[in-house]
């Protein structure tokens, strides 16, 4: 539990940043739990009930659904602890993550109308290779039009967490490697044909 | 009549005596290798694939498992295209074996081939490696021992040419019968389209559709001839593929065995091979291959070959493996995400073949099946 002065201090800010901004999409970053909510600080002046009723009213709907009661603040004693949904404000806890599960790199090796086919490795040198066909619609509009036979393609499958909300993601995409330049392929291509020319052949 | 008796095989480790030929064939559904015994301890390896068992290149595997030193009884390692499914572990193969001489079809003698090879190995090291990596590798390794004289001389196959003999007894050589000119021709061209593909995002070569160029091998130990059709497909034009081979061959001796070109499918099958180059209901072999929803042989293949001999054999099922993950949760995205995902290669098998060399009464062919190894008709729906 934060202690209790910084939270003030963060609604207030808050607020005057709402207020500002009207920003009231921001409430959706709020993360709302039901545990007690200490208003002791209110009888000391520093939060007022009518701020704090306006200020709720939005999230404490949004609990309701969470809880199936319908809990307002106007109704709430002010006095010692009360049990409700607390707002966490400290923006820097808001916060997206990915747990990746398993990465799999591979080349197209087929690509048709409406879908492709790629082989994958989670290892480079996994043996027995993983052969899969997937629709063109699993790649953005921009991958769909480079994904021809020889390109390399990435597969993530993981959890995403934002907000605590975890979602589970499969991701595909076309790996974009720097090309060689034109002098590297006219030196390479020189190298081999003199290796190739240097070799006594039958 | 060619005398076999065939076996489920128990004895994988014992190597041929000094007056045996063997032909063992590896083909795990995506690559193919064979290992020629031409007698007196004198091996070759056409093409190679991996071990799933010890990520080696298979020839690599079976020569110590058998207790052969690759390093001093490897004559050839030959490559007969560079189709990835032919050539992996190809160089470490060739790295182990410092006696052999590299041989490759002629076309890798041009200035595009070695252009392409230049230009697409900067693509990086790819997952799975690829058949320009393994020839940049081996034009490195052929760099090096151009240093040192003690080391053969590489060779171009074309159709005619003499790639390896033995004069003494049992005397053995070793024929290249294909690319013929024209398909030597036809190839570099067709490289030479693949040029400039490499500045793109593309970080593999795109498959050349038909092995017009593919090395084929008439293999012949005192009398017995073998066949060895790589992936040599056919073409209406008699100067290409099948057709080009038979009439630079026909009324030669018959082959007595045959490695059945890519991998039993149709566009590599012609009457005129079965009639005018092989002996009637000889021993023939092939390997599966498995890409995306493609299987050969297909039950299709299967009969049609079993038509011109029946003692046909495949190293494995075309059938690719079921996919599995340690994690659930990554094995329900899998499947929800894919509309079919498949473990290629899924099935492996080792057909070995053994022959006395005799010059009295002709000696019986052992077919010893190994690993997932059938015979051909086993693949037919019931």
């Amino acid at each position: 539990m934060q202690p209790k002065a910084k939270w003030i201090d963060d609604f207030w800010k808050f607020r005057e940043e709402l207020e500002e901004e009207r920003a009231v999409s921001r409430q959706g970053e709020w993360l709302l739990l039901p545990q007690t909510l200490d208003v002791a600080e209110s009888e000391k002046g520093t939060l007022g009930r009518a701020d704090a009723i306006r200020f709720f009213d939005g999230l404490i709907r949004v609990a309701e659904d969470l809880e199936g009661e319908s809990p307002r603040l106007d109704s709430m004693p002010l006095a010692g602890g009360m049990t409700g949904p607390r707002a966490h404000i400290d923006r820097q806890s808001f916060h997206e993550s990915f747990g990746c599960l398993r990465k799999y790199d591979g080349i197209i090796f087929r690509r048709e109308s409406d879908t492709f086919w790629a082989r994958l490795w989670e290892h480079p040198l996994d043996y027995p290779a993983i052969e899969a066909e997937f629709d063109i619609g699993e790649l953005s509009e921009s991958d769909q039009l480079i994904a021809l036979e020889g390109t390399p393609i990435v597969w993530t499958i993981g959890y995403s967490d934002e907000g605590g909300t975890r979602k589970r993601q499969s991701i595909l995409y076309v790996r974009r490697i720097r090309s060689a330049s034109s002098e590297e392929v006219r030196q390479s291509e020189q190298k081999i044909r003199d290796i190739v020319c240097g070799i006594a052949w039958e | 009549m060619i005398s076999c008796v065939e076996s489920r095989g128990n004895d994988a480790y014992l190597p041929p005596t000094e007056g045996e030929v063997e032909i063992s064939i590896f083909g795990p559904g995506y690559g193919e290798c064979i290992l020629v015994h031409l007698g007196l301890g004198d091996w070759i390896a056409i093409d190679s694939c991996i071990d799933p068992a010890t990520r080696d290149p298979i020839a690599l595997s079976y020569l110590n498992a058998i207790c052969i030193d690759p390093e001093t009884m490897l004559r050839v390692v030959l490559a007969t295209h560079w189709d990835d499914d032919h050539v992996s572990g190809l160089a470490q193969l060739f790295r182990s074996a410092s006696a052999a001489k590299f041989v490759c079809s002629s076309i890798m003698r041009s200035n595009e081939f070695s252009a392409l090879v230049g230009s697409w190995r900067l693509s990086g090291f790819l997952p799975g490696g690829s058949g320009v990596d393994e020839f940049a590798q081996i034009i490195d390794e052929l760099g090096q021992r151009a240093k040192d004289s003690r080391y053969p001389t590489p060779v171009f196959a074309s159709e005619g040419k003499l790639i390896w003999e033995r004069a003494s007894s049992p005397s053995a050589e070793v024929r290249a019968l294909s690319p013929s000119n024209a398909a030597e021709v036809a190839a570099i061209a067709r490289l030479s389209m693949l040029m400039g593909e490499s500045d793109k995002l593309r970080r593999r070569i795109p498959c050349i559709e038909n092995n017009h160029a593919c090395v084929v091998l008439s293999i012949r130990i005192a009398g017995i001839y073998i066949l060895l059709g790589g992936d040599l497909q056919c073409r209406a034009d008699r100067a290409f593929g099948w057709l080009a081979v038979v009439d630079g061959n026909a009324g030669r001796e018959l082959h007595e065995l045959y490695k059945i070109p890519h991998h039993g499918s149709a566009n590599a099958d012609h009457d005129e091979v079965w009639s005018k180059l092989l002996r009637p209901a000889l021993p023939a072999v092939t390997t599966p291959y498995v890409n995306g929803r493609t299987r050969l042989p297909s039950p299709e293949d299967c009969r049609r070959i079993l038509k011109r001999t029946t003692r046909a054999y495949v190293t494995a099922s075309p059938a690719p493996a079921k996919f599995r993950d340690r994690d659930r949760t990554v094995e329900k995205t899998v499947r929800e995400t894919a509309k079919c995902v498949q473990l290629v290669p899924g099935r492996f098998g080792h057909i070995r073949l053994r022959k006395k060399i005799s010059s009295e009464d002709e000696a019986e062919w052992e077919i010893a099946l190994f690993g997932d190894a059938m015979h051909l008709a086993q693949l037919l729906p019931i």
